[in-house]
């Protein structure tokens, strides 16, 4: 298991009209900006994004042109649980999610990779989900 | 000794005329020098008369209501691949060519005990060396091994390696044997930018990375089962991905460090998908914890494969395949969860908009013992999952806006996204699948990937 750090997780809501149209907008003064995304989620009313913790001046200046509100949220986390092949082994993926939403952390995002799965989440979410996950899977140890 | 493992696939030994042209491949390699390794899978795709399913199909029309062991349903699907390599090592036989066929157990492939689905935790590949110091051919049953208990049992135990499993013998018996290439031959002239079914002149790519082949596969493109493509990659094994029927000379498939550079690689799509939004606003906020772990907990206990998992402050959302689906909605339709904690709460389950019958009498039994609350699961029946796969590419700004603006354009609902360090996935209507393909290998010049 590994944890990065230095993200802040964006999210742009109460997008109205054309909600397909408006998530658009917002993806193209991103682009302008130059601002570099991962785990773009879309909600009812906009949609939520990491950037680097570094990103967040830039973005928050970015998004005064956009409509709907904004709200950056700093210091988030994430978890790569690694797992060579997790598909393969029926139900793994909801069993590791499971360990992780149990450890109590609050999770934003969730995303998989052919030998992992990565979890946003908080510092201190990332340290208890480690620590549940390496418990119940690896036996104490990472 | 110079060692190449040739895996042949299931259309690759399937007719007579396929096994000549399978055969005189693994000719022309020892002709060239090489040691040649054959692996090959059961006779055949779905259907066919030795093929993995005809054979399970077998057990199944006994009475379909008994599930056969799991030890037996190993033994019985494993002689599609013992009658492949019998009749191919005879083939070789009678083209002038010592050959010799082998189970997987007597080619030294040691598993753990896990039957339909053992790992290799060992191969001792001795009589393999032997009989290519003999300048005999080698050909080995893919898919299979042996698990040895240690209990004194005579003989071990067959076991088969689960979805992929003849790739996988041929990535670990060239890591076993330090073979100079591994090359798995199929019916496609190697790894494409795109189901050529969808986008017909999709180019061959010359060069992927072990990682991009991976998530390739992990994301529904079939060409090489991904367990294969990390046993190459740790023991640095160079892979090919050839066709037998065309003189193509196919995909190697290399370490990143070996083929560095941004570069977009293919378009994917998955199966059919039905994604289920359980709506979480109801409950109390120290209960949404313990509603969110047990739904995955049961998704886990029974062998879900989800896809584009979702949480948000209102609920979570994931996709199942569209086979597993009718199982998820016995599980989840009138599923009952009480809970305790600030307050007690029962938490009832209803799948779709309108309450089924289960639902309706569950409710009325509950209702007099508390507050009784329902969790509506809303559904989106015919969906599929369409992904980008690239390297060093989904970190560029406006990859996203790009790749989302062309969907738009053509009119494609975007249900829901997903993306990692090498992929950018949607979730659109499965209907859209052809249109949205197409689309971004133009959108992303895929055309022109080699």
């Amino acid at each position: 298991m590994d944890i990065r750090t230095g993200f802040a997780q964006v999210q742009v809501s109460d997008l109205e009209g054309d909600v397909s149209q408006e998530r658009l907008h917002v993806l193209a003064i991103l682009r302008d900006a130059g601002i570099s995304l991962d785990f773009l989620k879309f909600t009812p009313t906009g949609l939520s994004f990491l950037i680097s913790e570094t990103e967040a001046p830039k973005v928050t200046a970015a998004l005064t042109s956009a409509k709907g509100t904004h709200q950056i949220d700093r210091g988030r986390s994430v978890v790569l649980v690694h797992a060579v092949n997790m598909r393969d082994e029926e139900g793994l993926l909801a069993e590791v999610v499971s360990a992780a939403i149990s450890s109590g952390a609050a999770i934003d995002h969730l995303g998989d990779m052919h030998d992992r799965l990565l979890i946003v989440t908080s510092a201190e979410g990332a340290n208890l989900i480690k620590k549940t996950v390496i418990g119940q899977f690896l036996g104490g140890q990472a | 000794m110079k060692v190449k493992v040739m895996k042949f696939g299931g259309t690759s030994v399937a007719t007579a005329e396929a096994r000549q042209a399978s055969a005189m491949r693994v000719i022309s390699a020892r002709e060239q020098g090489f040691d040649p390794v054959v692996v090959v899978s059961a006779i055949g795709r779905k259907g066919a008369p030795y093929a993995t399913d005809t054979l399970l199909g077998l057990l199944k029309e006994i009475d379909p209501t008994v599930k056969p062991d799991a030890r037996e349903i190993d033994l019985m699907i494993a002689c599609g691949e013992i009658f492949s390599a019998v009749i191919f090592a005879h083939t070789l036989k009678t083209l002038g060519y010592p050959a010799k066929a082998f189970r997987g157990g007597q080619a030294g492939i040691r598993t753990d005990g896990v039957y339909g689905n053992a790992r290799i935790v060992g191969i001792n590949p001795v009589a393999l060396r032997r009989c290519l110091e003999e300048e005999v051919i080698p050909v080995v049953c893919g898919f299979q091994g042996v698990f040895v208990s240690g209990d004194g049992s005579p003989g071990g135990e067959l076991t088969t390696l689960g979805r992929g499993g003849s790739d996988t013998t041929g990535a670990a018996l060239g890591a076993a044997l330090k073979a100079s290439a591994v090359e798995i031959f199929t019916d496609v002239e190697g790894v494409k930018t795109a189901d050529p079914d969808y986008v017909a002149h999709a180019p061959t790519l010359r060069r992927v990375s072990y990682e991009e082949v991976a998530e390739i596969a992990h994301l529904g493109a079939k060409v090489l089962h991904p367990r294969a493509a990390e046993i190459a990659m740790k023991y640095d094994i160079p892979l090919w991905v050839k066709s037998t029927f065309s003189s193509d000379v196919g995909t190697e498939i290399v370490n990143k460090e070996k083929f560095p550079g941004r570069r977009m690689t293919g378009v994917t799509h998955t199966g059919k998908l039905v994604y289920l939004q359980f709506d979480l606003a109801l409950a109390q906020p120290d209960h949404r914890i313990q509603l969110e772990a047990h739904v995955y907990e049961m998704m886990a206990k029974y062998g879900f494969s989800l896809h584009m998992m979702n949480l948000s402050p209102t609920g979570i959302g994931f996709a199942v395949p569209r086979d597993q689906f009718s199982i998820a909605k016995d599980l989840l339709d009138g599923l009952v969860v009480p809970l305790q904690g600030e307050g007690t709460s029962i938490y009832l389950f209803q799948v779709g908009d309108l309450p089924s019958r289960e639902v309706e009498t569950q409710a009325k039994l509950l209702a007099p013992l508390g507050a009784l609350k329902t969790i509506v699961i809303e559904l989106t029946e015919g969906c599929t999952m369409v992904s980008l796969i690239g390297h060093e590419y989904m970190q560029q700004p406006g990859v996203y806006y790009a790749a989302l603006a062309a969907l738009h354009e053509h009119q494609i609902p975007v249900l829901q996204t997903s993306d990692s360090e090498l992929s950018l996935s949607c979730l659109i209507p499965e209907s859209e699948t052809a249109v949205a393909v197409k689309v971004w290998h133009d959108c992303f010049e895929l055309s022109a990937a080699t």
